[in-house]
């Protein structure tokens, strides 16, 4: 990868070496001018084994993902980039005939072959190109006699041998080159895919089917699938093989002597270092191609003729995706991230509590704050260092393991082309990245913990919490903090903290609010990134008048209660609060689910660390009617259920979140019913309630990073399973069972015909069949009111009559002023000028309109639809949106009528048929059926329900690739439950120890413990839950989705399983501190200060 | 359930054990019984001994008073003797039980039916109210709900403390806590109610209420009291004071 969010990877680089060399050169200060400080923190790390143990694990998180999404970018570039010079080999350049989307077009452009000699002579003294390679190749029906397998399309490559000999040749898969020299008329070096798909060997006879003729050819040689033996690569989903024949044999065989279709071009160097002059040749080539002289030597006339940097365009695209993944993964990974950031500030605020009175005690002997700083940082640095060499080796051996392993595991084939790579460089920044940022958080957090008061700590006793003090004046601070507002909040430290010596309330709330206003009033305008703007506004302004409030000790539950309950409400209330106030229409991207989970966070956590203690009311004994609680919370469970069976997925997800609620009322009767049922237990169901909530901060941190990798996981499922429920839905086919798709060497214009003459008994199960043209490659399109004039390459298809006249095809929304679907498909069949579209998003072909559905129904629009190389247009109505959720290679199309369609591109040539099949017929083995009978002619069928769940089983495998690394995150919660029932066992020993005094037993002890764990996992992942699925409920239940008529499902049996798993973990990870806290001695306990 | 099941088969045999142990104590007199007590902790790498072969017998209804310098072996004795903690050689005997014949769970058991606890710094739990703290051994001993809560409350009205049974001890005072303390060592009307300095942390005024409320439990429940301290004044009204040196009893002092 070049550039990440833009910036080079270089400079990245540099800036965070440099990071890191000032952060150790501080510590190495540190080391030689208080080596006090140095080695006190130091000394530190053996004190306790386990607890540092947690530590690094905590520490190593941020670096732990950072190395994780950089190994994935690295690995997708390396590997596309790997399978591009394997295919393209000498191919640099190719002369495009065909416009954007040549590859995938259906039809070709035959120049002569003689042209060759024209460039080979212009361009014989060239100081980049190396030669030109011809190609003639075209699609065909091969079965082999021997084995009887067939293959409906194999892509047969009719070579040169002279030049292909020239400029690299052909790599036979046992090794070596094939010998071009030797290769007969009757002679086919045949891919390895081929090979395989065909089950052949060198020596077997192959038939070719072409133009209902065919011809037999021998097995010369298996070689390696490459452009030039006619593979397109590991993307060319349609790709079934290919071979390499003699021209002359490919030229004779489908009708097109003297004609070549491909012409490639090798530039000088080997197959890596040629593409560095890429762009140079083409900038020599193409003008020529385009002028008088190149047109008439290639014969071609009135076409739009470039020259493709094929293997430069390959490589770029390897590092957009690879950029692409690596960006993906570090915006999934900033849940982490901040989670791990909070791991971190928590574990010195723990490590501090638990050496406050040695913190007292060195600075009444005189150490001053900054020393203790000092103490920390290096004490953290060392952690730090450990952490981020750990977090590294774990980042790599995570993104080779979740992401390669389980793409691989999961998508099969598809994915056998990754490779793992990581770069030096790559390492390089992870690891600093994560160190500096790691180092960042422990320097804040120990000048936090630092501020001790001298006497409370050695006494160990509360400190009185007054507000901070205004302090005086430090006019040299103030006169250093001006020029250093350059890095503003060094600046704003400086110039206002220790140079106005304001509290800190009092800089960042006003700050604060600054910012938002600001934010607010950018938002205002609507357009790209409003959303973001208005609602981190609306957020942080009450955020920093909740600080200001605090500051001047407004009762804490009801500030943060009234905070948290505010921020829930703008960001779960199924409207937007922002649109409403600033009367605008707000847009907003993936940039708002880290907003919204971090805002939702908040939010409940605040409710739940100033309000849980209400649960404790459950455990309190009551006289009388001691069930009540249990009873009354149980029957509103089975209530909420009910109405939740009753709503179902119908409505607009309310039955959902009655699940939703009915799942919580039940862990509140099932826990007040064993708090009565098992009194005993009810202190300890107490405790671990009353206990988490006395420490207000580290319970909240803990329920916090747990809560947002729940929530960012849950809402990851919600919208992965309502995606496939909208790809794989009932009307996903549109009405269709099967897709059969002829070739152009092939023509099959009656499916159903050749399948009765063929004597196929799949014919008689046909109920309908109608026929689509496919993308011919020169066909653009406009919307007719978009202001940018640009036209895309797009598929423009001339649907028959029979395709049109279907009762049974479905749309997915139609025009306003149409009855029902019927009066659609009717007009467009028999009306002027009136155009379907397919349901995919156009971005792919560069697009990015989609009407604005309502109720199902949208305002109708133009598009207009070009042939470029005639100039012909039309301008057709769009009153229909096919429901099919076929992709978009195979289904997406503006469809028309044969009469627009004739006036721009000529008769149409059907080459797809959609087929339709009897009640109780599987399509899978009808399509097979069909292939089978017209194997000699090339038809490729294929059931289209199995189409769509293929496509969404590659979407849910990336799916399940990006929640299994949101996942890692969970390490973060555990850890910290980890570090806290740690700590908690070492700060109550007393307590444990009166207890086991006075009766409990050491399993009663470990209980309340694990209690204790339990509910601050519960609140996190609850919390998570609920927050998640709401805010994927407001998702597709609002806006767009909401238009489109989708019903929200919940994927609770994942949800549930996944949840388990993580409370499962949580627990696991307090056994070990629980158990020593039941086996701590009682003695030694009471004894304890 | 495994769990309370366990626990109640503890509990009864426990109670069996004592049983037993307080008709043959009662017939000898002693209610605890120390003979050549050792204890040695290693600290640092260093054998520390503790206790040095004490022998010390307690009368039933007996008020005790330990003093002695710091560091002298009072708690070890104290923990010693109540079964907290285990001794190197010789034997602890309460109501006639040599407390080495009890495994972990059975002591505790013991300990929630049969003793009450006392400590300097209170050892509240401060999550829990001041009747939810009392009847924290009742809880444990399987005492159900409503018998639980009755008997709670009942010891806090024998402390002068039913007023504040809903208060959490951050909202007492250190004389109020120490009689929640108090409260909840008695709640299970134990035999042996064990005071590691009780009245340490109070001024005098409250130690001297305190002391007074022992007196009174102990004269009228006639509940054995052993009592850890440095304070002169609380050992002149025990009913016997023995004094302590390098783990050694060095000397014993009736009261008048």
């Amino acid at each position: 990868m070049k550039e990440l969010f833009g910036i080079p990877m270089d400079a990245i680089m540099y800036a965070l070496v440099a990071i890191f060399a000032v952060a150790v050169a501080g510590v190495g200060f540190i080391f030689f001018t208080n080596r006090t400080m140095f080695k006190m923190g130091l000394r530190n790390l053996p004190r306790r084994g386990l607890q540092t143990g947690l530590v690094v694990v905590g520490l190593m998180l941020a670096t732990l993902i950072t190395t994780a999404s950089f190994t994935t970018g690295d690995t997708i570039d390396y590997s596309i980039t790997k399978v591009a010079y394997d295919v393209l080999q000498r191919s640099d350049l190719s002369v495009n005939f065909q416009g954007e989307d040549a590859n995938q077009a259906s039809d070709s452009v035959y120049v002569s072959q003689n042209a060759l000699s024209t460039l080979e002579t212009k361009f014989a003294d060239d100081p980049d190109i190396d030669g030109f390679l011809p190609f003639l190749q075209e699609p065909a029906p091969v079965v082999n006699q021997r084995t009887r397998l067939s293959e409906p399309s194999i892509m047969l490559s009719g070579i040169d041998p002279q030049r292909l000999g020239r400029l690299g040749g052909l790599r036979l898969v046992g090794g070596g080159a094939a010998d071009l020299a030797s290769l007969g008329e009757h002679d086919i070096l045949l891919g390895k895919k081929a090979a395989d798909e065909l089950d052949a060997s060198v020596g077997d006879t192959l038939t070719v089917f072409v133009n209902g003729a065919s011809a037999q050819v021998t097995v010369a040689g298996i070689v390696k699938d490459e452009f030039a033996a006619g593979d397109r690569g590991n993307f060319d989903s349609a790709g079934n093989g290919s071979g390499a024949m003699l021209l002359s044999s490919v030229q004779t065989l489908t009708g097109h002597p003297g004609q070549v279709n491909v012409i490639t071009v090798a530039l000088k160097g080997d197959v890596r270092s040629s593409v560095g002059r890429s762009a140079e040749a083409a900038a020599r080539l193409e003008p020529y191609v385009q002028g008088q002289e190149g047109r008439a030597a290639l014969g071609v006339d009135g076409r739009e003729i470039k020259i493709d940097a094929v293997k430069q365009d390959s490589i770029d695209e390897a590092e957009q995706f690879g950029n692409m993944f690596t960006t993906f993964f570090l915006i999934l990974g900033l849940f982490s991230i901040a989670a791990g950031v909070m791991l971190i500030f928590m574990i010195f605020v723990m490590l501090a509590a638990e050496r406050k009175a040695e913190m007292g005690m060195a600075r009444a002997v005189g150490a001053q704050r900054s020393n203790l700083v000092q103490s920390f940082v290096s004490e953290g640095m060392a952690y730090n260092i450990i952490a981020g060499a750990v977090g590294a080796a774990f980042g790599v051996a995570a993104a080779i393991g979740l992401v390669i392993g389980f793409l691989r595991m999961s998508g099969g084939e598809d994915f056998e082309f990754l490779t793992a790579h990581v770069t030096a460089r790559s390492l390089i920044i992870s690891y600093c990245l994560g160190v500096s940022l790691t180092f960042l958080t422990v320097v804040i957090a120990s000048m936090k913990v630092s501020a001790v008061n001298i006497v409370s700590a050695i006494r160990g006793i509360e400190e009185d919490g007054k507000r901070q003090p205004r302090r005086k004046t430090s006019w040299k601070w103030v006169a250093i903090g001006i020029p250093s507002m350059i890095v503003p909040p060094l600046g704003v430290w400086f110039l206002f903290r220790k140079g106005f010596g304001l509290a800190w309330a009092w800089i960042l709330a006003p700050v604060g609010i600054a910012v938002g206003v600001l934010a607010i009033l950018g938002a205002g305008g609507g357009g790209s990134g409003s959303e973001f703007l208005a609602a981190f506004g609306f957020s942080i302004i009450p955020l920093c008048l909740a600080m200001l409030a605090a500051y001047y000790r407004l009762n804490g539950r009801f500030t943060w209660t009234v905070l948290g309950a505010y921020l829930a409400a703008y960001w779960l209330l199924p409207f937007n609060i922002a649109e409403k106030v600033l009367g605008a229409e707000l847009k907003g991207d993936i940039e708002m689910f880290p907003l919204s989970g971090v805002m939702v966070v908040i939010a409940f956590t605040l409710i739940i660390v100033f309000n849980a203690r209400l649960l404790t009311t459950l455990f309190q004994r009551r006289t009388g009617a001691r069930y009540a609680v249990p009873a009354l919370t149980g029957a509103a469970t089975v209530a909420s259920v009910a109405v939740g069976v009753v709503l179902g997925d119908t409505g607009d997800g309310v039955g959902q979140l009655m699940y939703l609620f009915a799942g919580l009322l039940g862990l509140v009767a099932a826990t007040a019913y064993a708090a009565v049922r098992f009194p005993h237990l009810a202190p300890a169901l107490k405790m671990g309630v009353a206990y988490p909530l006395s420490s207000r901060f580290r319970t909240g941190m803990t329920i916090a990073m747990f809560s947002l990798i729940v929530f960012s996981i849950v809402t990851f499922s919600a919208v992965n399973a309502n995606f496939t429920a909208m790809q794989t839905g009932q009307d996903g086919d549109g009405g269709w069972d099967v897709v059969a798709t002829a070739n152009r060497n092939n023509p099959v214009p009656d499916v159903p015909a050749a399948l009765r003459d063929a004597g196929a008994p799949v014919a008689d199960q046909i109920v309908d069949a109608g026929r689509v043209t496919t993308f011919t490659g020169e066909q653009q399109v406009r919307i007719a009111s978009a202001k940018n004039l640009e036209w895309h390459t797009y598929p423009v298809i001339a649907a028959a009559p029979d395709f049109l006249s279907l009762s049974e095809s479905k749309l997915e929304a139609r025009a306003k002023g149409y009855a029902d679907d019927g009066a659609v498909f009717n007009a467009v069949r028999t009306g002027t000028n009136l155009a379907l579209v397919d349901s995919n998003d156009w971005g792919p072909y560069g697009m990015t309109f989609s009407p604005k559905v309502s109720d199902g129904q949208f305002e109708p629009f133009d598009v207009i639809v070009r042939n470029p190389v005639t100039d012909a247009r039309e301008t057709v109505t769009v009153i229909g949106v096919l429901a099919s959720k076929l992709n978009a290679e195979v289904g997406a199309g503006v469809y028309v009528n044969e009469t627009p369609y004739t006036r721009v591109f000529g008769a149409p040539d059907y080459q797809r048929t959609y087929i339709r099949l009897q009640d109780g017929v599987t399509p899978k083995t009808a399509a097979r059926e069909i292939e089978a009978a017209l194997s000699t002619q090339g038809v490729q069928a294929d059931s289209i329900r199995k189409l769509i769940n293929d496509s969404a089983a590659q979407d849910r495998a990336f799916t399940r690739m990006f929640q299994g690394f949101m996942a890692l995150g969970l390490f973060v919660g555990i850890t910290a439950l980890g570090v806290i029932a740690f700590r908690s066992v070492v700060e109550r020993r007393q307590q444990i120890g009166m207890l086991r005094a006075i009766g409990y037993q050491s399993g009663t002890v470990a209980l309340t413990f694990v209690l204790e764990s339990s509910f601050i996992a519960l609140m996190g992942i609850l919390s998570g839950v609920v927050g998640g699925v709401i805010v994927a409920r407001n998702l597709f239940t609002t806006g767009q989705f909401a238009d489109e008529g989708i019903q929200f499902v919940m994927p609770w049996t994942e949800v549930i399983a996944f949840t388990a798993v993580a409370f499962a973990f949580s627990l696991l990870m307090t056994w070990l501190p629980s158990r020593s806290a039941a086996r701590v001695p009682v003695a030694d306990a009471l004894r304890y200060e | 359930m495994a769990l309370a099941f366990s626990l109640r088969k503890d509990q009864a045999r426990a109670r069996t054990v004592v049983l037993e142990a307080t008709r043959v104590a009662e017939a000898a007199g002693s209610i605890i019984d120390l003979d050549s007590v050792v204890k040695t902790y290693s600290s640092g790498g260093v054998e520390v001994q503790a206790l040095r072969g004490v022998s010390l017998q307690v009368q039933r209804g007996e008020t005790v008073a330990i003093m002695g310098a710091s560091g002298c072996g009072k708690t070890t004795l104290l923990n010693c003797m109540s079964g907290l903690d285990v001794i190197d050689a010789g034997t602890v005997s309460i109501a006639g039980t040599d407390l080495a014949t009890l495994n972990d769970r059975q002591k505790t058991s013991y300990r929630a039916q049969n003793m009450g606890f006392i400590f300097q710094t209170y050892n509240l739990l401060p999550v829990l109210s001041a009747v939810e703290n009392v009847e924290l051994p009742l809880v444990v001993s399987g005492v159900n709900a409503g018998d639980a809560r009755r008997k709670a409350i009942a010891a806090l009205e024998r402390v002068g403390l039913a007023d504040k049974a809903d208060s959490r001890p951050a909202q007492l005072s250190g004389g109020q806590r120490q009689r929640v303390t108090i409260a909840r060592s008695l709640v299970n009307n134990p035999a042996i109610i064990w005071a590691d300095e009780p009245t340490g942390a109070l001024d005098s005024k409250t130690a001297d209420d305190v002391m007074t409320l022992m007196e009174t439990l102990n004269r009228d429940n006639h509940q054995t009291f052993v009592i850890v301290t440095h304070d002169p004044g609380v050992g002149r009204r025990c009913h016997r004071t023995v004094h302590m040196s390098d783990g050694l009893i060095v000397s014993e002092e009736r009261a008048a």
